[in-house]
């Protein structure tokens, strides 16, 4: 290994901070601050560190002791018989216990030690594998230090188990949740590691010296086992009924995240047995605060059609309630995860809820609400892949959604910056002259945007024997009935203004005439008439009445002259028409609609636009 | 006029130059305007909570543990407050937001030189910023520009540059430090972070309750 590297891991070893996270002290210089984590820096000194795990573990705390536990009670312990001994040692001992204990008790212990049928259950239930004099020291231990014995290594895995499964007898409602989680899972593990062969092996090396026959059937072995895997779940079941029960609650969510890797793996047997108990107890709590959701969801969609703020409080709530359930269902539901199957109860709640978020959204347009609950059903049903599927669509969903509204709403404050404006016009007596997304206001007389139907625009130019004396501004709008007329002198407000007309009011004019072309209608525009396919123009003659000449958009050439916007034949330098941009309403547009047109090679309709 | 006026272009008796400059002082130093700048649902649970430089209930180094987070007025708050931090050495620091353990917030840091590398825990839900500093550090006297994110930087802290620009939208681009202080160390890799960094990265990751996604 590269020199750096294991000074890394010293110093590594030797960071506060570091050893607070894992739950352990300093290897050294316990004083030493946490952090900076660094090649170069060396810590400065400040108090230790504590984790915010800080409980110490209970074997790290002062040490339980305990009178007795179930192998104290077993016929070996009773009449200290060891698995050595033979039946007329057995016997002697009876007689001899049966002086200072029950003799009623030293009779059966006897007699289940002697009787072949009874003897395999107590061998079972005792330390099959491990010397007398050892097992004589682990079950002295056992009351000093019962947790002593999860250091044990070496040790057949029957009476490792055994040892263990006593050992639970010493937890209380103070123990801390997470070792005991740890220690269920060491426990559980080990199950699964039992070989029947190993026990039938380990029992008949004793009976060989204690005279009594060889077991040769591995099935009554088997049978036994099944029963001792039993007794190992009701000895962890009474622990964990001890505890408080959110803790218990943490313990059994902590085993079960452990064991599963949160619901992706298969977890040991006991394990699921534990689980199946756990959910059997715990039925009455769901149902009742499933009975709740419902209540919750049924007055948050009654109260919906009151708005967003009577819905609101029933939200909150069913967030508090159904964070509760899921604490208490979590490992349930990491346990089906792990069994490849979702918990029933939580599908059904997760997708009722998941409904009252989509009637929110759907029927009452509640975004903010419908998010809330989506976002809680990802959060707390993340174990039930399907729900946690759909849940994730729904989000996309509503993310987008609230993306576009957003987007939309920036846009719409972006176009309401763009098109606000006022300015004052006149030299003695000012008016003022205003557009916003409320409207156009100009001496009195207000318009809002989209009553505009009519605009125009244009500045006339004064001179006086030639010198140029200055030029005025005209700006008219109006809707159907009125029109407003300003007059000003004023360039730069001219300009800025019909910049802010433009934005507000001529782009809507300019789709409108579209569609109108399009549903088609014709329009004036001076002396011409607007179609969708062309544009009927003028033949001006010398002798006689004008004449109208249809011609299509190809036939027609435009340009500007003396202030006006003119249309005319490619064909006939007669035919045309010309449009005053001051003084006809929306000439400015027209003119615009037909540039856009003519950029657009080959184009038959001006309608083809809006394509 | 210092560094700002000079982030400008010089000394312009220009208003709204003038203006632009205030606003930035106050982004880096008013803490009452910071918390104008919070979303309005938080505003009041920020108002509400106590005003104090270390939780008088807290346990464990200040700023090192969740136990004992500094206490800062809102996100802007956070930026303001990592940003004064030098180490005793004069080193400023570089951050980012990891996410965050129930409301605390949890901030990856690295010295400007790449020499030491930090994890502080910081509580934004206060109505102001602590006035003490973690064991090691010191406020800086140069005037704290920001110099981290409250969010999620995926090559921290080489998109540094990146990361700044893309605050031009939120308006704070201009109080951030110049891009010179540390793109020499960018460009020479000389932020490599250190094994037991790794390792409380890695256990502080499996145990955040929120973060933001790579």
């Amino acid at each position: 290994m590269p020199s750096d590297a294991l000074a890394q891991a010293e110093d590594a070893l030797k960071d506060p901070q570091l050893m607070a996270m894992l739950g352990a002290q300093p290897a050294s210089n316990a004083s030493a601050a946490p952090v900076p984590t660094a090649a170069t820096s060396r810590p400065t000194a400040v108090p230790p560190v504590q984790s915010a795990r800080s409980t110490p573990s209970p074997r790290a705390r002062a040490q339980r002791t305990l009178k007795t536990t179930a192998l104290h009670q077993t016929p070996f312990t009773i009449l200290s018989v060891t698995t050595r001994d033979d039946r007329r040692r057995i016997v002697e001992l009876a007689e001899e216990k049966s002086l200072e204990l029950d003799h009623d008790v030293c009779q059966k212990a006897r007699s289940d030690l002697t009787n072949p049928r009874t003897r395999l259950s107590a061998e079972i239930a005792w330390l099959p594998g491990v010397s007398p004099r050892k097992a004589s020291q682990l079950i002295e231990g056992l009351l000093h230090d019962p947790m002593a014995v999860r250091e044990e290594s070496g040790l057949p895995t029957l009476a490792h188990l055994n040892l263990l499964a006593a050992a639970f007898e010493a937890v209380d409602g103070e123990h801390d949740a997470e070792d005991l989680a740890s220690f269920i899972q060491e426990v559980a593990y080990l199950v699964d590691e039992i070989d029947p062969e190993d026990v039938l092996r380990d029992i008949n090396e004793d009976r060989a010296v204690s005279g009594f026959p060889e077991v040769r059937a591995l099935d009554q072995i088997e049978a036994e086992l099944a029963e001792r895997k039993r007794y190992y779940r009701s000895a962890i079941k009474d622990a964990l009924d001890r505890l408080p029960p959110i803790t218990l609650v943490q313990v059994m969510t902590d085993t079960v995240e452990g064991v599963t890797l949160g619901g992706e793996d298969q977890a040991p047997e006991l394990i699921d047995d534990l689980v199946d108990g756990y959910e059997v107890e715990t039925q009455g709590f769901l149902q009742k605060e499933a009975e709740n959701v419902h209540k919750l969801i049924k007055a948050a969609r009654d109260s919906a059609k009151s708005g967003e703020a009577a819905v609101k409080p029933y939200v909150d709530k069913l967030d508090a309630v159904a964070r509760n359930w899921d604490k208490v269902a979590q490992p349930i539901q990491l346990s089906a995860k792990a069994r490849g199957i979702d918990h029933e109860t939580s599908r059904d709640l997760a997708y009722e809820i998941r409904s009252l978020a989509i009637d929110l959204f759907n029927t009452h347009d509640m975004l903010t609400q419908s998010q809330r609950l989506t976002g809680l059903l990802k959060e707390l049903f993340a174990e039930l892949p399907e729900v946690s599927e759909r849940v994730e669509q729904d989000a996309d969903a509503l993310a987008d959604i609230f993306h576009e509204r957003k987007q939309a709403v920036a846009r719409r404050d972006k176009w309401a910056h763009e098109i606000t404006y006022r300015a004052e016009i006149g030299v003695m007596f000012k008016d003022t002259l205003s557009i916003s997304p409320d409207g156009i206001s100009w001496k009195g007389q207000s318009f809002s945007l989209d009553s505009i139907t009519r605009v125009r625009w244009g500045g006339v130019r004064h001179s006086v024997n030639g010198v140029p004396t200055g030029t005025t501004y005209t700006i008219a709008f109006g809707d159907k009935r009125s029109e407003a007329v300003v007059e000003l002198k004023k360039e730069d407000i001219y300009s800025k203004f019909i910049d802010k007309l433009w934005r507000a009011v001529c782009v809507r004019l300019l789709g409108e005439m579209l569609e109108a072309l399009k549903d088609g209608r014709d329009l004036y525009f001076g002396d011409a008439l607007l179609h969708d396919d062309g544009i009927t123009l003028v033949k001006h003659k010398f002798l006689g009445a004008d004449e109208k000449v249809r011609c299509t958009w190809g036939q027609v050439q435009i340009w500007n002259a003396d202030g006006s916007f003119c249309i005319g034949s490619k064909d006939d330098k007669k035919t045309n028409v010309g449009i005053s941009y001051i003084h006809v309403a929306n000439t400015h547009i027209l003119e615009q609609l037909i540039r856009m047109a003519f950029k657009k090679p080959g184009l038959r309709r001006l309608s083809q636009l809006l394509q | 006029m210092g560094f700002l006026s000079n982030l400008l272009g010089g000394n312009k008796e220009d208003k709204a130059l003038r203006e632009a400059l205030a606003h930035i002082h106050r982004i880096l130093d008013d803490e009452k305007f910071q918390l104008e700048l919070v979303h309005p649902m938080m505003k009041p649970m920020l108002e509400s909570a106590p005003a104090y430089d270390k939780d008088p209930n807290g346990s464990g180094p200040f700023g090192f543990t969740e136990t004992n987070p500094i206490p800062v007025n809102g996100p802007i708050g956070q930026l303001a407050y990592l940003s004064r931090l030098e180490t005793q050495s004069g080193q400023r620091i570089l951050f980012h937001r990891l996410g965050a353990i129930d409301k605390v917030d949890v901030f990856e840091a690295v010295t400007f030189d790449g020499s030491g590398w930090f994890i502080f825990f910081v509580d934004l839900y206060h109505p102001r910023r602590s006035r003490l500093t973690p064991d090691g550090f010191r406020f800086t006297k140069e005037v704290a520009q920001f110099s981290g994110f409250h969010k999620f930087c995926e090559s921290f802290p080489y998109d540094f540059v990146e990361k700044k620009a893309s605050q031009y939208e939120s308006g704070l681009s201009m109080a951030y430090i110049a891009v010179s202080k540390v793109s020499e160390q960018i460009h020479h890799n000389v932020f490599n972070r250190p094994l037991a960094h790794k390792a409380k990265l890695e256990l502080i990751r499996s145990r955040l309750s929120s973060f933001q996604e790579q």
